[in-house]
């Protein structure tokens, strides 16, 4: 084994151990939302990292997702089982219809579509409020039922949370390590001399977007039922700061560099509350360490 | 001999600039074609027309490579690589993160037309045909001498490695019509007699070379047949031993 392998296990062990041996409600919490962000980077990573393209579109598909998971338990009495799903398939169809003028043109019209749709969606879930009840917001979305078996409590939702991270990792090996990840990979590297060797860039573009944005929609849904209140907020670019951030510092295009900075980057600033006056500063410097100094960053 | 490709009276104009001004001409097959001329006279237009990566504004481009005749004209580069003609370009391109191998599989994948939904999912014939592939990578690796790279990433090679890469990636599809834009611009001597060895084994295995250089000994040395183009027009065109004789290339060349 080598050490590259034991410290995936150890860091795996460690992560998924802790919460359980601390049982405290609150690092529960942390331990549910880490899951969450795993996912996120992921997504993000599957477009930033292996295709090259910067997209600002990871909340309008984590708030599509949350929206359509909430309405459909909420309006319809749906189990999560239909609802998750759905969830994905909504954000697989914007991810297509959102990349497919994009990515016609060029990376640069990319990104700032990619914003565009963000804000549109924000718009949307703000004025519709026969809908979505506008900045009212969504309440009591009620606890996942995956088959008649409800999702309560935090040690339920720790399962949940750390089994969809563990489906995102499986999926996106399975995708990078396949020759379409070598395909994804060549499109990044010289688009020219992909398009010379017959690969079709768009397809293999349009497909990463669309099954990036399909993740992000899971986690958008899981988090509206774990939150269980969600407004138009969910589509705001926080996310994305705090996504590049951690797919950035984890060395984009690899697989599990992201996913360490997305574990430790939702208990960094948590871990820093023990010093609340200065949090935010402590946070800010070392995030500042890291870039300056940090040139093999968080993951070997 | 029969002409494998064919190209008849193709313009191409940038913002005014004709870059192309009809030009026609047939490329015979299994055989070597130069393609010389100035800066400046079309050449590499030429190439991105006929390949895909520009369309022309007028004339068409066909490929007989089987008893029918397939227009290439306005299909997309990916549709021209699959009936079978390949590019290289005049600035030396690999795929820098991907090992030296990833680049050779990387470069003959499309060309078995599945879904990116087959190649995640590593459906059977996906696999079958990845099998094939490796083989032919081992056997590329080892004509290119690069055999003891095959596992570092291409960026770590140095500039003639990678121009015998590009190559090999080239050959990977066993292409029937390979147009190489500079195949030894900025290679040293050395190098140049090994690239030439490997293009002329290329022609006697059957693919049609069609070459645009600026080395014109290698020019003269290999090809059969040469045209020479001149401001976006076909000068001449004969066989080495007449176009090196005729007073207009010199002219063309010195203005």
């Amino acid at each position: 084994m080598s050490r590259r392998t034991a410290l995936i296990c150890a860091g795996s062990v460690v992560a998924l151990g802790w919460p359980l041996l601390a049982n405290s409600p609150y690092v529960l919490h942390l331990a549910v939302m880490a899951g969450l962000y795993v996912i996120l980077v992921q997504s993000l990573n599957l477009v930033l990292g292996y295709s090259g393209l910067l997209s600002f579109a990871s909340p309008a598909f984590f708030g599509l997702g949350a929206y359509v998971s909430s309405l459909l338990a909420l309006r319809l009495g749906w189990d999560s089982a239909i609802g998750f799903p759905l969830a994905i398939l909504a954000g697989i169809a914007a991810g297509v219809l959102i990349g497919f003028p994009s990515l016609r043109v060029s990376r640069h019209s990319f990104v700032i579509v990619t914003l565009s749709a963000t804000l549109l969606l924000q718009l949307v879930a703000l004025n519709w409020e026969d809908l979505t009840r506008g900045s009212l917001g969504l309440a009591n979305i009620p606890a996942p039922r995956l088959f008649g078996v409800s999702v309560g409590t935090r040690l339920e939702w720790y399962a949940v949370s750390a089994l969809a991270a563990a489906a995102a990792v499986l999926v996106t090996w399975a995708v990078v390590s396949s020759r379409f990840g070598r395909a994804m990979v060549a499109v990044r590297d010289n688009e020219q001399l992909a398009l010379a060797c017959g690969i079709d860039v768009f397809r293999t573009r349009l497909f990463a977007f669309a099954l990036s944005a399909g993740m992000a929609a899971f986690a958008g849904a899981l988090y509206a039922h774990f939150i269980s209140y969600i407004d138009p907020g969910v589509f705001g670019f926080s996310i994305t700061e705090t996504l590049l951030i951690m797919v950035i510092l984890g060395r984009s295009g690899t697989l599990w560099g992201p996913i360490a900075a997305a574990v430790v980057f939702t208990a960094l600033p948590e871990v820093l509350r023990l010093t609340p006056e200065i949090r935010s500063l402590m946070y800010g410097l070392i995030l500042l360490a890291i870039v300056l100094f940090g040139r093999k960053r968080l993951f070997p | 001999m029969s002409a494998i490709l064919r190209i008849e009276e193709l313009v191409k104009r940038y913002r005014g600039v004709t870059a192309l001004d009809g030009v026609s001409l047939e490329v015979q097959r299994g055989a070597i074609t130069g393609l010389i001329g100035p800066n400046g006279s079309g050449k590499s237009t030429l190439f991105d027309c006929i390949s895909g990566f520009q369309r022309q504004d007028a004339g068409r481009v066909w490929l007989h490579a089987a008893e029918a005749g397939v227009e290439l004209t306005g299909r997309r580069p990916v549709g021209i690589v699959r009936a079978g003609v390949r590019r290289t370009f005049q600035q030396l391109r690999v795929f820098p993160a991907l090992s030296v191998r990833d680049n050779l599989l990387a470069s003959a994948q499309a060309a078995a037309g599945y879904s990116a939904l087959a190649e995640t999912l590593r459906f059977p014939g996906v696999r079958r045909h990845e099998r094939a592939m490796l083989e032919r990578a081992a056997q590329v690796l080892d004509e290119a001498g690069l055999a003891p790279s095959g596992d570092k990433p291409a960026v770590t090679l140095s500039y003639g490695q990678k121009k015998l890469l590009e190559l090999g990636m080239a050959l990977m599809t066993d292409p029937k019509v390979l147009l190489l834009d500079e195949p030894v611009a900025g290679v040293n001597p050395g190098l140049i007699e090994e690239l030439k060895q490997q293009l002329v084994r290329m022609a006697r295995r059957g693919v049609t070379l069609f070459i645009v250089e600026h080395n014109l000994k290698l020019v003269f040395d290999i090809s059969d047949w040469i045209f020479v183009l001149d401001r976006g027009r076909l000068l001449t065109a004969g066989t080495p031993a007449a176009v090196s004789g005729d007073e207009r290339v010199m002219e063309a060349y010195l203005g």
